[in-house]
């Protein structure tokens, strides 16, 4: 060493002895932590006769985190979602909402301030491991008419060249509108903006407009709109989807999506027609339908 | 520089028993092990390829060997799979015939699987040895449990593929190479590992790069006394490598140009399946370059790739200071006549740099870097040497030392102990093990392998001559199910969900819409049954819920991919069923 210079406070073997060490603790205390928090059978059964005892129509369940879903081997038949990020949900078609949490997910920040905005705490459970949270959602808006619901009784057409050609009726509310196998409006669940969504495939044809049309639909406070490319569909890229929406004769929502749109609800004031009922279309265009794998989902709410 | 008593001999029975201990725990552990939709297609080609040399023998016997060796008999049993050279597949055809057929050791599956497992075990032998012979016993101890506990890799050396044999490969020709200065039948040995590697895996290709590199270095430093030695082995790889390929390869030795422009060309152009990767699919290039280091951090164990890390650093530091004429004060390999660390660097490191290259295609994950796995582990035991004698300040007790290295090696072997056998999920504890490769959003399966873990549900529970569909499993897969006797024989397998009553599903996101349409066409959202990893679910078991359900084919499109819901795809997708590719 040079006289005069000072020894650095910590060597270089230093740093990496500290860093090789501190790598060995995190294991240790990591492989420790999943032990330690990892829930038991008797947990889950707990926890799910819990639930199940208390689940009303109108509620849903949320496993949280999201890719913790076992619970969907105790509560799958019940509405149950995974969401990834609750606090972009929509949640006010649903009643009550059942935080069903492994591992202190329930504790993190985005669930925390998303429920805060959304729902009041009713109670909270705690099953060995597992914690239990049920929630009462704020602006809870019941569904009038789901539109995927009453697809079979829908009129569906392709509007080519000023020619319509209608579409096959056939099981569960699917219609078949050409030969091309994609070519059929039905119901479908496909992931859309990082979620499996309920939602109708309303494939886009060029230079037609495909029509849906629901007849005698009761009017409430809004009809709620959300639409968009499928995963799949949205990672390929292509052209715009327009979607059109009359009610009652008059235009009410006419928008483009692209292959960014994240499936967010747009909500339409229907209250003048509260109380009615009436003809609700959805009209779908595309310039160039190569990988448009448009679905979308609506609803009349209030 | 072997320490200790014994010397060399002792050092090669120690190689031995480690390689010999670690194939024995592959064999111990491989029952479990789900196959892979790649060991469907190299079973299927091990027969073909096998069954080429038993009409071989019979010709030959009967004096009609033009029989065989003509351009027609030769396409009807090597061009199926000659997307890959076919040294591993026709061992594994020998395999099974010998270990399972003839002597009935082992069972259908393992008999073909049995090349890559002793192959594995030659590596981590081989590992031992090199670092023993040019570090210490120690070193070359430490550096076999580090190779041998990456959970990834130890579950990739069950299978019937050619990541680890191209891996094992790899360290023999580095070896030979590394010993071939002293040695002019290491030189030539060389040529013919090179050839051996080229006919095992195209990754092969890169090896003559490394090794140019360090040669070039070498030249640079003035180590002449090399020239004659490391000529000759740059000669041999370039003749006998060749002519092991061509040799061992009936496929081309009608059109050795043709085809081999043909198998590089497979690969050039290569399909991309698409792979999740922090919370994005990704399905074609440019893929991140980032994708190799992080996948790389987050999967092997985390004691192991900071040692790994430090020991590149500090590697590159010391070589970029050696090259510029000024050694690093202390660096104890800077006399290295042989430039070993240099070596092992770039071993090490070359494999995973041409995967930062935006084309390269990433899917299927870490295994197409395991080549840089057995370079790494060496630097990383030398590293925790180094750091070891540091901080104790004279060399330690061998029980010390033991026990050091144990605490080590140990999160690797807890790591296999939580995954095993859904290796392909490992992630390591910087990221929160396998809950947190969930959490980010880290693919955790691939190949279809996962529905092994529910076959015992379904032969509990499907009715007699039930239809199942296996999503990802491909149907040589579930033959060999079958054969094997780990799936009834009259569960019938379903190639799309239409024909099924019931379904198991592979939790791979890129394909979840398989589960959706279940959800959707079936009506049944609550599986019956799950494999699941530390509640981080693998693989479900649906059950249509009445027979009655079942849709009218004439009314409702089959849509099972993208490419049946679209005229024009731009990217087109793959139907299930359908030939994957490694």
């Amino acid at each position: 060493m040079t006289p005069g210079r000072r020894r650095p406070p910590v060597s270089a073997n230093g740093l990496a002895c500290v860093l090789v060490l501190a790598a060995v603790a995190w294991s240790y205390a990591t492989y420790i932590r999943l032990r330690l928090t990892r829930p038991e059978a008797p947990d889950y059964a707990q926890a799910t006769s819990y639930v199940r005892a208390g689940f009303q129509p109108g509620d849903l369940i949320d496993a949280n985190p999201f890719w913790a879903t076992r619970v969907r081997e105790y509560l799958g038949d019940l509405a149950l979602a995974s969401f990834r990020d609750l606090g972009r949900e929509d949640l006010t078609r649903y009643r009550r909402l059942w935080l069903f949490s492994l591992f202190g997910a329930e504790q993190r920040d985005p669930v925390r301030r998303a429920l805060s905005e959304k729902a009041a705490l009713l109670d909270e459970r705690r099953f060995g491991r597992i914690d239990v949270r049920l929630y009462e959602v704020r602006g809870h808006e019941p569904v009038r008419y789901d539109f995927r619901q009453q697809l079979d009784r829908a009129r569906v057409w392709m509007q080519v060249r000023g020619e319509r050609r209608d579409c096959a009726a056939g099981e569960e509310g699917r219609w078949r509108c050409s030969a091309a196998p994609w070519n059929y409006v039905g119901r479908a669940i496909f992931e859309l903006a990082d979620e499996p969504r309920a939602v109708i495939w309303a494939h886009p044809v060029n230079q037609a407009t495909l029509t849906v049309e629901f007849e005698q639909v009761p009017f409430g406070q809004a009809i709620t709109v959300a639409a968009g490319l499928t995963a799949e569909a949205a990672r390929a890229g292509g052209a715009p989807v327009e979607l059109a929406v009359e009610a009652a004769g008059r235009p009410v929502l006419r928008r483009s999506y692209g292959s960014d749109d994240r499936f967010l609800p747009e909500r339409v004031d229907t209250r003048p027609l509260a109380g009615t009922v009436g003809r609700v279309t959805f009209s779908i265009t595309t310039s160039d339908d190569r990988m448009r794998h448009f679905c979308f989902s609506a609803e009349t709410r209030g | 520089m072997t320490d200790g008593r014994g010397g060399p001999r002792l050092d090669r029975l120690l190689a031995a028993g480690l390689g010999a201990a670690f194939t024995a725990a592959l064999l111990a552990t491989v029952r479990g092990v789900g196959f892979t939709r790649d060991e469907g297609y190299y079973f299927q080609a091990a027969d073909l390829y096998r069954g080429w040399f038993a009409g071989l023998l019979r010709n030959l016997a009967s004096g009609r060997l033009a029989d065989s060796l003509g351009d027609a008999a030769i396409l009807r049993s090597w061009s199926y799979n000659h997307e890959h050279p076919a040294l591993m597949k026709t061992l594994f055809g020998f395999s099974w015939k010998l270990f399972h057929d003839l002597l009935g050791w082992v069972s259908d599956s393992t008999g073909y699987r049995l090349p890559a497992m002793l192959l594995a075990g030659a590596m981590v032998a081989l590992v031992y040895l090199f670092a023993a012979e040019a570090y210490s016993r120690r070193v070359g101890l430490v550096a076999a449990a580090l190779l041998a506990t990456i959970p990834r890799l130890f579950h990739d050396a069950h299978l019937a593929c050619f990541d680890l044999p191209v891996a094992a490969m790899q360290v023999l020709v580095v070896y030979a190479y590394w010993r071939s200065r002293r040695s002019p039948a290491w030189a030539v040995l060389t040529g013919l590992f090179f050839g051996l590697a080229l006919a095992t895996k195209l990754n092969a290709f890169f090896i003559p790069a490394v090794l140019a590199a360090h040669a070039a270095a070498l030249a640079f430093r003035g180590e002449r006394a090399d020239r004659a030695p490391l000529g000759l082995a740059f000669l041999a790889m370039a003749t006998l490598g060749p002519l092991v390929l061509f040799a061992h390869w009936p496929w081309l030795w009608h059109h050795p140009l043709e085809r081999l422009a043909g198998y590089l060309g497979f690969h050039l152009r290569h399909e991309d399946y698409p792979i999740e990767y922090l919370g994005e699919i990704l399905s074609r290039p440019p893929f991140p370059w980032s994708f190799v280091f992080v996948m790389t951090w987050v999967t092997v164990p985390l004691p192991a790739v900071t040692l790994m890390t430090l020991a590149a650093l500090r590697g590159l530091v010391a070589e970029i200071a050696l090259l510029a004429g000024a050694p690093l004060p202390g660096d104890a390999e800077a006399a290295d006549p042989r430039l070993t660390r240099l070596l092992l660097l770039l071993a090490g490191l070359v494999p995973i740099l041409v995967m930062t290259l935006p084309g390269v295609p990433v899917f299927g994950g870490v295994k197409h870097w395991f080549t840089s796995m057995p370079f790494l582990a060496i630097l990383a035991a030398v590293e925790l040497d180094r750091l070891l004698l540091w901080a104790w300040r004279r060399r330690p007790a061998r029980l010390a030392y033991a026990a050091a290295a144990m605490v080590v090696v140990l999160p690797g072997v807890l790591g296999i102990r939580l995954v095993h056998p859904y290796g392909i999920g490992f992630y390591n504890e910087l990221i929160g093990s396998v809950r947190g490769g969930a959490e980010h959003g880290m693919y955790r399966n691939f190949w279809g392998y996962t529905s092994r873990g529910n076959l015992d549900y379904l032969n509990r529970s499907v009715e007699p001559g039930g239809r199942v569909y296996f999503q990802r499993t491909n149907v040589e897969s579930y033959e060999m199910y079958r054969r094997e006797g780990l799936l009834r024989r009259d569960i019938a397998y379903a190639w799309t969900s239409d024909d099924a009553g019931w379904a198991t599903i592979h939790c791979q996101r890129p394909y979840d819409d398989d589960e959706y349409r279940i959800w959707n066409d079936w009506g049944a959202t609550r599986p019956l049954a799950g494999v699941y990893v530390d509640e981080v679910p693998m693989n479900l078991v649906y059950r249509r819920p009445s027979a009655a359900a079942q849709v009218e084919h004439e009314v409702r499109p089959v849509v099972s991919r993208a490419v049946d819901l679209d005229p024009q795809p731009p990217g087109a997708g793959r139907r299930v069923g359908q030939r994957g590719r490694e």
